[in-house]
């Protein structure tokens, strides 16, 4: 098992050296001169210059490559252009915000596609089953922004029940915190829960018919302990796959909830770098969202080994 | 659960008792009958099989016994009397207090049977924690002690392990430990050995018969091999098409069968008479549900048919010497049953109710 | 086929069958409701694109300031934005230069998707373990993100936004590409191809491209849904067109601005992209399941 893992574990680095090699070409597609570009339009020769040995423009490409991945190994992500602040202390100070959202969103996601799933499973071709499908369907189609825009006129402008913007850490105060998160994590999950709804309820069908919930119910363990221990169990593996794949969306729907309610995370981080041509902010938080993508799928990777006894390799 | 003091005064109530039993399935309108009008006991202690080719409906009968046909397209009709209570008209958790308390089951596919996610030791013990009301501790001892009995080496270290880890021998034998963890009074075991090899066949129904006879416990055994029944059955019931037609003590059935199926069964099986050549088989084939024909259902086949008599009208059962039989011809015909000087069959006494 | 008489006929080869999923798709695809449905919508939308600015009453770059937030009336049928420009007018070329900018975006991917999947499907070894896994790491970023990098580095502008989005969707046409390259490469026809001694461009060409056309055309619809909402993200959050030019993101990202005093220009804006997109999906739904085929998301 250990072996496995370790396995697992070094194969990270071909994908993440990819990574930043993309980043990396990408960034040799500025178009003129970066060091320019970043320096200003007005900026003299002098400090076009200075600017190009500050970004290390200078040296033979490979050897840039080389230091930069360096840097990125030692967690220098590079300074701000904007602020002249390292990187990668920024992209920390931000994270929690988006870290909340992605996981509540999750959390939110799960609270309601396992009953809804379960309920589907159980009585299937009835009103509950089919209406599901419905709001899956729909769920899927409608776009992340859209949900937060509706949720932002109805409870936030209409009704005035919740707040549209700003961000309280949890540290400071919980009951803040989630009055803030409720919005914006519902808004991101209304798409992971009709993602996770539709595959969970196909998985939970399935599991329904096997032999195995037959031996359970003939032990007269009850439906609750049948269907919440023997079905749910084995539903595990293919609902941590879904979240796995979530991930990507997710990532990607905060940078527009966190401009919708006006959070300052990962997402916002990138839009302003984005304007003020701030490079290594830019490249900093790509490269920070493809290792968590990978990270994670990881994560899902292993954890099969401990959900599914089938797969453990050896004992 | 104790039976209650009443029920045990009343000697000649059976342990099992199915009063007309009827199955069918409906589809979209469409309702076809799998099962009609089966009645049987199985008396406290004993060991009663029910032997029929695949499409004779004695599968569905063992699933309405335990309940499996609850929340599907089936519709149950008659009377299930287990103790005295029709377990047709019982709530879902009055089903469930019975279900695995008094009444074990073991199914026919090993692989598929026991859920991969869980320990061996947890599944057998998940019953007793249910319904002995053991703490976990208790519960897991007891499944140990189970796995024991049941004849898996090492069982300690063995209910640890996954199902995946054992062979199909080794997972019916902790099918089996489930299903007694809790000392039912009746185990239902459908088509148990059909899926295992040929020699671990007799230890695993061995084992079962012995383990019964050691509780005390009434055995249902459904199966369609004659040579289960010649191993390990008391009483017999044949079932064809959906009915029950015949019934007998073992000893009788082989000895002379009195229907012509039952005969048919008896003159294809391999080994059960030293002296045959090659194996006769019953000409044509069993009727589909839905396709059943009029008068006795296997008239079709039988090679004693009668125009008129086996051909019109619903064929009665009949009480025999030894038992019963559904064909109006019965008195007239003398079949053939296994001619052998040596008993297929352990000389046994049926088991009486400890 | 021999004659009728029974004697032995010249008998013609018929031609050879490829087993073509492409055949016969259609015509099931075309009995299903929600892919007639959904194509007409679409057939629809495309009219208003091409047709709709036109046909504008008004000038959809200025308008009066005195008619900001004027509400539906006077002229103004869909009522006046923020700057008092007519509704109407500028959704009428927002749905011109959004579906546009997806379209083009979409032909940016297949362009680079289709040849890299097909040459790595086909060639495999070497070539396919490395492309394989630079495709696998671009299939790490969240595409916006990836998107806005790209345009962080190019520069915020509509076309550096289609450029952006197709280059971020082009990993999935190569994996889909790919896959059914490795299949179709594996049938009787194209082996026997390549026995005969055909050159690998003309057995990439004439055998396997033609069947792998539907999971093609299902990729492409759903693409479509996909860069369509990439493009409204991303002009959503200013890094697209640029003003004054609306697009349906950009114009949904300034009636946000103005969310409390025009709540309607939101909804109907994101209902318009909604829809849209829905149709594109359950367009390209209804032609994978005619196919009957297991086809990659």
């Amino acid at each position: 098992m250990l072996k496995f893992t370790l396995k697992r574990v070094v194969g990270l680095v071909p994908i993440m050296l990819m990574v930043t090699l993309i980043m990396f070409l990408l960034l040799q597609l500025t178009p003129g001169d970066p060091a320019r570009v970043a320096a200003g339009a007005d900026a003299s020769e002098e400090m076009v210059q200075l600017f190009r040995e500050r970004m290390g423009l200078d040296q033979p490409l490979l050897q840039q490559y080389g230091s930069w991945v360096a840097g990125l190994v030692r967690g220098d992500f590079g300074t701000s252009l904007q602020y002249g602040t390292p990187v990668s202390e920024m992209i920390l100070r931000r994270a929690p915000v988006t870290i909340s959202l992605t996981l509540t969103a999750t959390i939110l996601g799960l609270l309601v596609a396992v009953p809804a799933a379960m309920a589907a499973a159980y009585k299937p071709d009835r009103i509950v089953d089919r209406s599901t499908v419905f709001a899956t369907t729909f769920g899927i189609s409608l776009p992340d922004f859209f949900i937060g825009l509706l949720l932002v006129l109805v409870f936030a402008i209409e009704f005035d029940v919740l707040p549209a913007l700003g961000y309280v850490p949890f540290t400071e105060s919980p009951l803040r915190w989630s009055i803030h998160m409720i919005l914006p994590a519902v808004t991101l999950g209304a798409a992971v829960a009709a993602e996770l709804t539709r595959h969970m309820r196909a998985s939970l069908r399935d599991i329904v018919g096997m032999e195995y919930m037959n031996t359970a119910r003939v032990k007269g363990l009850g439906t609750v302990r049948v269907m919440g221990k023997h079905a749910l169990r084995n539903a595990a593996v293919p609902v941590v796959t879904v979240l796995g794949l979530q991930i990507r969306r997710l990532l990607g729907g905060t940078v527009i909830v966190e401009r919708i309610f006006s959070l300052d995370g990962l997402g916002s981080l990138i839009v302003q770098g984005v304007f003020a041509r701030d490079f290594p902010v830019i490249l900093g938080v790509g490269i920070v969202s493809a290792l968590t993508v990978v990270v994670v799928n990881l994560a899902v990777d292993l954890s099969y080994g401990f959900l599914d006894p089938r797969v453990r390799v050896g004992a | 659960m104790t039976p209650s003091p009443a029920e045990n005064a009343q000697p000649d109530l059976p342990l099992l008792r199915t009063e007309s039993l009827s199955v069918s399935f409906v589809n979209r309108g469409t309702r076809t009958a799998v099962v009609s009008d089966v009645s049987f006991d199985v008396a406290a202690g004993e060991c009663l099989a029910i032997v029929g080719e695949s499409g004779s409906g004695k599968s569905v009968t063992a699933k309405a016994i335990l309940g499996l046909l609850r929340g599907t397209n089936a519709d149950v009709s008659g009377r299930i009397l287990f103790a005295g209570r029709d377990l047709l008209r019982l709530s879902g958790r009055a089903l469930d207090r019975v279900r695995g308390a008094e009444i074990g089951a073991v199914f026919q596919e090993p692989m598929t049977s026991l859920n991969p996610s869980f320990t061996v030791g947890n599944q057998v013990a998940e019953s007793a924690r249910r319904h002995l009301g053991m703490g976990r501790r208790e519960a897991w001892d007891r499944a140990v002690e189970m796995l024991d009995r049941v004849g898996i080496a090492n069982a300690r270290q063995r209910a640890k392990a996954y199902p995946h880890e054992f062979s199909g021998g080794m997972r019916q034998r902790v099918m089996l430990a489930a299903a007694l963890v809790t000392e039912p009074r009746l185990l239902v075991a459908d088509e148990p050995t059909t899926a295992l090899d040929v020699t671990i066949q007799a230890r695993v129904l061995n084992l079962t018969r012995q383990l019964c006879d050691e509780m005390g416990s009434a055995a249902l055994f459904i199966t369609h091999d004659l040579g289960v029944v010649a191993d390990i059955a008391d009483r017999v019931h044949v079932m064809y098409a959906g009915e029950m037609v015949e019934s007998a003590t073992v000893y009788d059935l082989f000895e002379s069968p009195r229907h012509p199926y039952t005969a048919g069964l008896l003159s294809c099986s391999p080994g059960l008479d030293a002296e045959r050549g090659h194996l006769p088989v019953i000409r044509g084939s069993v009727p589909q549900p839905g396709e059943w024909p009029d008068g006795c259902r296997f008239h079709p086949r039988c090679p004693h048919a009668v125009e008129v008599v086996c051909t019109e009208g619903p064929v009665a059962i009949e009480a025999t010497a030894t038992g019963s039989v559904r064909c109006r011809r019965h008195a007239e015909l003398r079949l053939d049953g296994v001619q052998s000087e040596v008993p297929v069959w352990a000389v046994r006494t049926p088991a009486g109710g400890h | 086929m021999s004659q009728a008489t029974g004697l032995p006929g010249p008998t013609a080869m018929p031609p050879p069958r490829r087993a073509s999923p492409s055949r016969g798709f259609l015509r099931r695809a075309v009995t299903q409701p929600r892919v007639v449905a959904s194509a007409a919508a679409l057939l629809v939308l495309v009219l208003v694109a091409v047709v709709g600015p036109h046909v504008a009453p008004h000038d959809p770059l200025s308008g009066e300031l005195s008619r900001a937030f004027q509400p539906p009336g006077d002229g103004y049928l869909l009522g006046g934005d923020d700057l008092g420009r007519d509704i109407l007018s500028r959704l009428l070329l927002a749905t011109r230069i959004s579906l546009l900018a997806a379209f083009q975006a979409v032909l940016i991917a297949f362009a680079v998707g289709v040849p890299v999947g097909l040459l790595s499907g086909y060639f495999g070894g070497l070539l396919d373990s490395v492309l394989m896994k630079f495709n696998d790491a671009a299939m790490s970023f969240p595409a916006l993100i990836l998107a806005i990098v790209i345009v962080g580095i190019l520069g915020p502008s509509l076309t550096n936004a289609m450029v952006a989005i197709g280059a971020v969707y082009a990993p999935r046409v190569v994996r889909v590409v790919r896959g059914s390259t490795l299949a179709a490469r594996e049938e009787l026809y194209v082996k026997s191809a390549q026995a005969m001694g055909c050159a690998h461009s003309r057995v990439i060409l004439r055998h396997i491209l033609p069947n792998i056309l539907s999971p093609l055309i299902v990729q492409a619809s759903i693409m479509m849904g996909l860069a369509i909402l990439a493009e409204a993200s991303l002009s959503f959050l200013g890094l697209g067109v640029k003003p004054p030019t609306p697009s349906w993101g950009q114009m949904l990202g300034r009636s946000f601005q103005y969310l409390y005093r025009d709540p309607f220009s939101v909804v109907l804006v994101g209902a318009v992209i909604s829809v849209t997109v829905l149709c594109f999906n359950v367009f390209g739904d209804g032609i994978r399941d005619s196919v009957g085929r297991e086809v990659p998301k």
